[in-house]
């Protein structure tokens, strides 16, 4: 039950938005590093609600990518360039080259293919809390040497000998889906920057929702759901659940690169890595729209992605919800449809407003949607939506109570 | 294994000497006659946008014109203040309570500890962190941010508690020209966009902030008893002959004689305008503040010179007979007046020049009272 | 003003700006601004991605910017590009990339290592060009073979950094080209300006990554320009590979006429190889600025850069540096943004 001003943490005096009866978020990342405060990032996820609405905590179905959002040509000094966003993952690449090294004969590009050298660069920004890279980083050099060694097999390297194409990856922000952010931020840049590929290089994450416990032998006609692989992990799900990030090469099903950094029942791994291919198959299209688009609307499908995954995931919009309780208020200020995190509605005094509730360390601005009839004023309104940090779009599903 | 990148960052500028003494020549005119038209103290135009991240606490970006870009982030945490403190208070013994309790005047003896609360760190593709150049940019901008000694007073929450302040800067592109410019600029916006949360808690308690995050404060607020308070911008400057150039392009340092990075804030509102009856028009422009001057070493130190057609060995090629002896040759190239040939500008920086240089930095019309203007109005 | 700071551009969405206002009608879909993402795709069809079939029949043969399976009829594109069909030649030219040398073409390059019978050059290009020793014209038009004294004064022609402008004789298998200056057109250069309208340092504008812009080859790439007034005459290399030269022309005996090459020591100069500038007048270098700013203004709107389009703009922004003189303005001699458009959008009515 949401009472005005949300539920009361029985541990502390914080206020908590949530969705059901138990805690499922912390405080605003920004308050977050006050050791004071018990209840940190460290809870558990909560995944109970989901055999109830089959809606992960951003409100997403188990087969739903997160937006993606992405720009290439961003930088105009650079040789190639890209901008990709997933969901709240921020990536800039820039490429320079193919070029021929100012050294005689030169460390790299003295073979008779190309040399391709990435660079990734975390941010101190880019997470929950400030870290400053360390140098030498294994898991950093790692994922370098997984997009460094993917595209030498997809990049036509015999075309350049003797030269080196650098790659250099910004990291801006971290919401999970790392590597598969890096990876089609490269595969972006290298197709601005004009080098020949056989096929687009995309990646993203699948995970499953129960470790330990084998798939079952058949699918039973009460199944709720609760062991489905997931698709495009968050960070706070991969935080918790095990997940692979794999890559494949055009559209087809050829896998170039897979990688697991956790633990899971080997049966899991064949519906894990599907669920991945088809969602790679998805990126790939989308990539392929921006490159398709007009050169003056080289812009992210944005509006594309979200009419075809958000409308089949809430049915429902706030005018009709309203509507069809009786209400007779006019209804609130027209919403456009775009997917971003979740948020929580709030009745006050008559005031309905979407507080976004931070998922991850992420924050958007509060939208006031409109007053309702003094008959509802007070009523229980319990539920989720989802809700651009422009502030104006919003999808939600749930009911007065 | 330096990267490719780090080897095309460590490449020097090449420019022909043809060029470097035609650049010269042009720039040492009265009026100076820069390569792109621009006069003297104007910028390249730039693009700029203030909170993009909302991961962080404050964001920016800037793109300068010749391609170049930085993002700067600025992350505020909450951090335990040093027992250093207390401990010095004992040593002294004073009495602890009624000074805390006055206010943020007497602390005088903490000064010490409260420098590491701002922390500033440069990345720079093809650099390595510990690298001359980024540990040398990120302390020109800390030095800057912490001379005026009012971020320490914003950054205070009580005795046992403080703000940290972390500031992080990408360069995205290749350093092209110096970057120091375009990350104090980023580092200018992103400060003035950056929002701490809302203090609950009162007094020597544990601090207790609001989840509400449009109640957070701007770190630099814009109106208001404390309005006035700007963070620094760091400028280049640099002088040839006579002339001072503003936002030098990679071909103007290459001939610069000298390489100036100017520091400078607007002081705040004295306590007593605030308090005052009339009322401190913000508006109304003032005199900058000199943080601090620092020179850096002109890339033209590291050209070679051109050799003129009178001792070149080229011209006259079969004839050895007339080329200069060396000791002929020593003193032609020695000598003062090398006329079109380009050689590297040797000896500092002048004493009026330097004058000339604070003077129109940080006069009421200057310079920089335009780029603070200029930045307070984005975003 | 002294500082100019502009907004980002916003990330166009497909359909109108105007989607402030987004329609919702009762079935809950979002109206796509009169624009559906189709009708988007279809216009502009001719835009080929990488691993995109382009044809599954065999008759036609596969160039540049294709790939094609053993075995297989199917040619799949390997670049972003718009197609060309050439007869039935199939290629993909790209949207953005690298310079690539064609014989023939007249470059401006610099020079980056010396080795020790040839330079290497920079040229925008993967693989750096080089400049034989052999294929450099000797000062005073000496015809006589390279002896072991030249090796050792090789950098008395040509040094790290200087500036030259070449041709392309030859290409190797890898696609690195070999250049010569045996013409008197081609040769060292100085008394002049330097920029580059591709690559790091130069921009190639906010135009979405589509290459309108950028030198174009046409007939003459290097030309001269009058300037009024005091200004004297100015030559203008364009090269292919985005690299330009701006220069005072220095009043010459010599005639452009192809001169014989046994009567070359009377034409080539004893001081080609030389550093040293001429005097250059004031005049002289604004309009060498001017020329410079009015072909980065070129470039940032997205207009071919060629002799006629460089020599419109440049009249157009004398043009407009009047006007704005006698409405009493005064000049302002930077032309970037709001004016730099202007000029273009004149030279563009002006050349049709």
């Amino acid at each position: 039950m949401i009472d005005e001003r949300g539920d009361r943490c029985p541990g502390c005096t914080k206020w908590y938005w949530y969705q059901s009866a138990s805690h499922t978020f912390t405080d605003s990342s920004r308050t977050q590093s006050s050791s004071q405060h018990l209840h940190s990032s460290r809870m558990p996820l909560d995944t109970s609600s989901y055999t109830l609405s089959q809606l992960r905590l951003d409100g997403r179905r188990w087969n739903e990518l997160r937006r993606i959002h992405a720009q290439i040509s961003t930088h105009a000094a650079a040789d190639g360039s890209s901008y990709l966003e997933m969901g709240n993952t921020k990536v800039v690449c820039t490429v320079t080259g193919p070029a021929e090294g100012r050294r005689a004969g030169g460390q790299g590009g003295g073979g008779d293919v190309l040399d391709v050298r990435v660079e990734i660069g975390l941010a101190g920004f880019s997470g929950v809390e400030r870290r400053r890279q360390v140098r030498g980083d294994k898991r950093i050099f790692e994922m370098a040497h997984t997009i460094t060694e993917s595209l030498n097999r997809t990049l036509l390297t015999n075309l350049f000998p003797r030269s080196t194409l650098s790659i250099s990856l910004h990291v801006l922000s971290q919401d999970g889906s790392l590597l598969a952010a890096l990876i089609n931020a490269a595969t972006l840049a290298c197709v601005d920057a004009g080098v020949p590929m056989k096929d687009y290089l995309v990646a993203c994450t699948a995970g499953c929702m129960s470790a330990g416990a084998p798939p079952p032998p058949q699918v039973k006609a009460d199944d709720d759901g609760s062991n489905d692989p997931i698709l495009d992990l968050t960070a706070l799900e991969e935080q918790e659940l095990p997940f692979l990030t794999v890559a494949t090469v055009g559209a087809e099903d050829k896998v170039a690169a897979l990688v697991i950094e956790s633990r899971f029942h080997a049966g899991r791994l064949d519906e894990m890595l599907a669920v991945g291919v088809d969602g790679c198959k998805r990126v790939k299209e989308l990539v392929d729209e921006v490159m398709n688009m007009a050169p003056k609307s080289r812009a992210s499908v944005r509006r594309a992605q979200l009419t075809r995954t958000i409308t089949d995931a809430f049915a429902v919009k706030l005018r009709d919800l309203i509507w069809s309780r009786g209400a007779t208020a006019t209804p609130p200020i027209r919403l456009a449809l775009v997917a971003r995190p979740r948020v929580a509605l709030h009745c006050s005094g008559g005031i309905f407003r979407l507080i976004p509730v931070p998922v991850g360390g992420c924050a958007c601005r509060a939208l006031a949607v409109g007053r309702l009839d003094a008959r509802l004023k007070g009523a229980h309104w319990q539920g989720f939506g989802t809700m651009g940090s422009d502030g104006r779009a919003v999808a939600i599903e749930g009911g007065f109570t | 294994m330096p990267t490719q990148a780090s080897i095309n960052a460590q490449a020097q500028v090449f420019l022909s000497p043809a060029e470097l003494s035609y650049l010269h020549s042009s720039l040492t005119l009265n009026p100076a006659i820069r390569p792109d038209g621009r006069s003297s103290t104007q910028f390249r135009p730039l693009v700029a946008e203030a909170d993009i991240l909302s991961n962080a606490n404050g964001s920016a970006r800037v793109c300068f014109a010749d391609g170049t870009e930085a993002v700067a982030g600025v992350k505020i945490e909450v951090e335990k203040t040093q027992d250093a403190w207390k401990a010095a208070d004992a040593a002294l013994d004073v009495d602890d309570g009624e000074e805390y309790e006055e206010g943020r005047g007497s602390r005088r003896k903490a000064d010490l500890s409260e420098d590491v609360w701002v922390e500033t760190h440069v990345e720079i593709p093809g650099y390595r962190e510990d690298d001359a150049l980024p540990v040398f940019l990120a302390g020109i901008l800390t030095e800057a941010l912490l001379a005026s000694g009012e971020l320490k007073q914003r950054l205070f929450i009580n005795r046992r508690f403080h703000w940290k302040l972390y500031v992080d800067i990408l360069l995205l592109s290749q350093p092209l020209s110096y970057p120091l410019p375009l990350l104090s600029l980023t580092t200018h916006l992103a400060l003035l966009s950056a929002r701490v949360p809302l203090l609950i808690s009162q007094g020597e308690e544990d601090p207790l902030f609001s989840d509400d995050w449009a109640a957070a404060t701007l770190l630099y607020p814009r109106t208001g008893a404390v309005a006035g308070d700007k963070p620094p911008i760091t400028l280049l400057v640099v002088t040839i002959g006579e002339n001072i150039i503003f936002d030098p392009s990679k071909d103007e340092l290459a001939v610069a004689e000298s390489v100036v990075a100017v520091s400078l804030d607007e002081p705040s509102i004295s306590p007593a305008a605030r308090s005052g009856k009339q009322k401190a028009n913000p508006q109304s422009r003032r005199n900058l503040r000199l943080l601090s001057l620092r020179t850096i070493d002109p890339p033209s130190h590291l050209t070679s010179s051109g050799v003129p057609t009178s001792l070149g060995m080229e011209t006259g090629a079969d004839d050895f007979g007339t080329a200069a002896t060396s000791s002929e040759a020593i003193v032609a190239r020695e000598g003062l007046d090398r006329g079109e040939v380009w050689s590297p500008p040797r000896g500092g920086l002048k004493r009026n020049m330097v004058v000339k240089i604070i003077k129109e930095c940080t006069s009421e019309e200057g310079v920089g009272q335009e780029v603070i203007r200029a930045l307070a109005a984005v975003g | 003003m002294p500082i100019q700071i502009l907004p980002p551009a916003p990330a166009i969405s497909l359909g109108n700006e105007g989607a402030q206002a987004v329609d919702i009608d009762d079935e809950g879909d979002v109206d796509m601004g009169g624009l559906s993402l189709k009708t988007a795709l279809e216009s502009h069809a001719a835009i080929v991605t990488p691993g995109e079939v382009i044809t599954d029949d065999p008759q036609w043969m596969r160039g540049h910017g294709t790939t094609q399976e053993e075995g297989e009829y199917a040619i799949c594109s390997t670049l972003a590009g718009t197609l060309i069909k050439t007869n039935k030649l199939l290629s993909v030219a790209p949207l953005r990339a690298r310079y690539r040398p064609s014989i023939g073409d007249l470059l401006v390059g610099r020079i980056v290592q010396v080795q020790s019978r040839r330079w290497l050059v920079d040229v925008a290009a993967p693989l750096l060009a080089q400049l034989q020793i052999a294929a450099i014209n000797l000062p005073g038009g000496t015809l006589r073979k390279r002896t072991a004294v030249d090796e050792l004064n090789i950098r008395s022609f040509f040094s790290e950094g200087d500036l030259l402008v070449a041709e392309v004789q030859a290409l190797y298998q890898d696609g690195s080209a070999v250049l010569h200056t045996r013409s008197l057109k081609y040769g060292k250069l100085r008394n002049g300006y330097f920029m580059s309208v591709s690559g790091a340092g130069g921009s190639l504008g906010p135009s979405g990554g589509r290459k309108k812009g950028g030198v174009v080859r046409s007939r003459r790439q290097m030309f001269t320009m009058t300037t009024p007034g005091a200004g004297g005459e100015l030559d203008v290399i364009l090269g292919v590979n985005g690299y330009v030269w701006i220069a005072m022309r220095i009043g010459d005996t010599t005639e452009e006429k192809d001169v014989g090459f046994n009567r070359m020591e009377e034409v080539v100069g004893k001081e080609m190889y030389s550093s040293q500038n001429a005097s250059i007048p004031a005049a002289t270098r604004r309009e060498i600025a001017r020329v410079a700013a009015v072909i980065k203004a070129l470039v940032e709107v997205g207009v071919r850069v060629d002799e006629d389009m460089v020599v419109k703009a440049y009249e157009a922004s004398l043009e407009l540096d009047m006007d704005a003189e006698m409405d009493g303005y005064g000049t302002t001699e930077f032309i970037g943004g709001e004016r730099a458009r202007q000029i273009v959008e004149i030279a563009l009515e002006r050349s049709k």
